[in-house]
């Protein structure tokens, strides 16, 4: 079975086993997802977890006209949104004071410590709602109407805030980044 | 030289959206630019970042620990509930905006079905006695009141010039001992206690009628206005025992719009002549209730919103206030009466209909009071005299404005 549609039809019909395929499948996506979200590791695999039951239980809710996959982050946007509510999810903050002294850029690569800390640092002056959107657009690549549907907003309404976004970032930081000349 | 580039269109080019040409002119201009490859720079560690996978390894322990915890059973024990709700779902977009039009259009059917009944039910109401309007001579309305109300004087007030009866209202209607021409057509109903007679008031209680011909208040009131400073409503005592007043409260609407709704305004109570006991019944407001056979038919109030899903039919209720039900599911029924202990309910387009043989009787349907003239129907306004309960009403009627004019 390769389609998600027919491992759905297939444990409604009482083959339950198959819930292990969208485990599968999801797991490492779902956890990622919550990584980046600037969870700790236990709180990550605890909302995973609870995202998963909840896939479960509403699976017959399921409509056939969405995609499994966009249907899928939304429940788990909105677990996610619902534990920070009620706070009982913790995302971790770097300290924007101890970069102050040096917010250039080293070079072009995100695996220069350095460069990732700052941007850890840009990500961190997000709202979760845009981080989300911007994870959901440049990490799962999903298109801006799937992310709409996400985060109940419009197709055109994400695709703004992303532009937003990215030129918000830009303007943030230091103008010096070194290594550009060498392109 | 100036920079044509924004963010946007660096943005663009990072997320590979441009043509072949725009990308090479982009190019050969950033080599020249420092802003627009600093700019680049930046969005694309930003757009790395974000595409990077994260460095954490995966703790397979908790994904077996996982599969664990899902609950199991839920589809296996009851795959044939799961699976048609599966492919309920599946048609539900479609089937929302179906059962949306059906609900609108049954909203709007139901406002128009009641729109001539809403109509029939102001058209037959105190219109009757309004004289600014003149409708003391408004024919249609007329038999309609004289059937359903039991208190009307029709016929009195018709035998008067207009100016005589001004002036009975005139001069009386100063006193508050004395019941005006319009208070006194709607309170014409009375009974006996202890030998004397009272009045029913439309509002307020029992006003008691002397030897003298003088009207006092009698100790035992029936508030009828509510205390909310808002809404406001009426209460008609229609019916006397000999030891119960039977009373209804009816909501009539918000004085100014805006006071909060309270559907246990309109109620249905009894109180005792002598005010030593007093029973309500919330949420049964009665309009032309008429007593037979121990139940007490009656309209429900339709001022209560949404209106158009307020059941309009008739009820019935027995004395004691219980077991209410309804039973004429005619929309065409608009009230009950009596005649020779029979009960017949008006049918607005036939006329008289018998409650259980569901016969057609010959009754006046229309007719001009000013000058008998009968449009519809086949009896006249004197055969009208001939119903008892009539003519027990107009003759006291009659008596009382004697009595009156006489004072």
């Amino acid at each position: 079975m390769n389609n998600d549609k027919d491992i759905v039809r297939s444990i409604l019909s009482g083959n339950e086993k198959d819930f292990s395929l969208i485990v599968d499948r999801y797991y490492q996506k779902l956890i990622y997802f919550f990584f980046k979200m600037n969870l700790a590791r236990e709180d990550a695999e605890d909302i995973v977890q609870e995202v998963f039951i909840k896939v479960y239980k509403n699976l017959y809710k399921y409509n056939e006209g969405w995609c499994f996959t966009t249907w899928l982050y939304k429940i788990a946007v909105n677990t996610f949104n619902d534990l920070l509510k009620k706070k009982r999810l913790k995302t971790t903050n770097i300290d924007v004071d101890t970069l102050e002294s040096d917010l250039n850029f080293k070079d072009l690569s995100i695996d220069n410590v350095h460069n990732r800390i700052i941007v850890k640092t840009m990500l961190d002056s997000m709202d979760n709602e845009t981080k989300t959107i911007m994870i959901l657009r440049y990490f799962y690549s999903f298109s801006f109407k799937d992310i709409g549907v996400i985060v109940n907003s419009s197709q055109d309404a994400v695709k703004m805030r992303v532009c937003r976004e990215r030129g918000r970032l830009n303007k943030m930081f230091s103008e010096n980044v070194k290594g550009v000349r060498s392109l | 030289m100036k920079c044509k580039y924004d963010i946007e269109f660096i943005q663009s080019y990072n997320d590979n959206c441009l043509c072949k040409e725009e990308k090479s002119e982009f190019e050969r201009h950033m080599r020249n630019c420092s802003k627009c490859s600093t700019a680049f720079a930046k969005d694309k560690i930003m757009l790395s970042y974000f595409k990077k996978t994260p460095d954490e390894p995966l703790n397979n322990l908790h994904k077996q620990k996982l599969m664990n915890s899902i609950p199991s059973g839920r589809y296996s024990g009851n795959p044939k509930k799961y699976s048609f709700l599966y492919s309920i779902n599946r048609f539900y977009p479609r089937l929302r905006f179906a059962l949306l039009a059906a609900a609108v259009i049954i909203i709007i059917a139901t406002i128009l079905f009641n729109l001539s009944h809403v109509y029939n039910i102001y058209n037959t109401g105190a219109s009757f006695f309004n004289k600014d309007t003149d409708d003391y001579y408004n024919g249609n309305n007329a038999v309609e009141d004289l059937i359903f109300d039991n208190t009307s004087t029709v016929t009195p007030l018709a035998t008067l010039k207009p100016e005589e009866k001004d002036d009975i209202s005139n001069e009386y209607s100063k006193d508050d001992n004395y019941l005006s021409d319009e208070e006194l057509i709607m309170n014409i109903h009375s009974f006996f206690y202890e030998g004397e007679e009272y009045l029913i008031d439309y509002d307020f209680g029992i006003k008691k009628l002397t030897q003298s011909g003088d009207v006092e208040w009698h100790s035992l009131r029936v508030e009828s206005y509510y205390e909310s400073g808002y809404d406001y409503g009426y209460c008609n005592i229609f019916f006397c025992d000999g030891e119960w007043l039977y009373y209804t409260k009816v909501y009539s609407g918000g004085g100014s719009g805006e006071g909060p709704f309270d559907p246990n305004y309109g109620m249905f109570g009894k109180v005792k002549i002598d005010g030593s006991e007093r029973i309500e019944y919330p949420g049964i407001e009665m309009l032309y209730p008429v007593f037979y056979d121990d139940w007490i038919y009656y309209r429900p109030n339709l001022f209560i919103p949404p209106l158009p899903l307020v059941p309009t039919y008739i009820h019935k209720v027995k004395r004691d206030g219980s077991s209410v039900t309804q039973v004429v599911s005619s929309k065409k029924c608009q009230y009950f009466f009596l005649k020779d202990g029979e009960l017949y309910y008006w049918h607005t387009e036939y006329g008289a209909r018998h409650v259980n043989q569901a016969e057609f009787i010959d009754m006046v349907s229309s007719f001009d009071i000013n000058t008998g003239e009968e449009k519809f129907g086949f009896i006249s306004i004197d055969q009208l005299y001939e119903v008892n309960e009539f003519k027990d009403i107009i003759e006291k009627t009659v008596r009382y404005l004697n009595e009156l004019q006489t004072h």
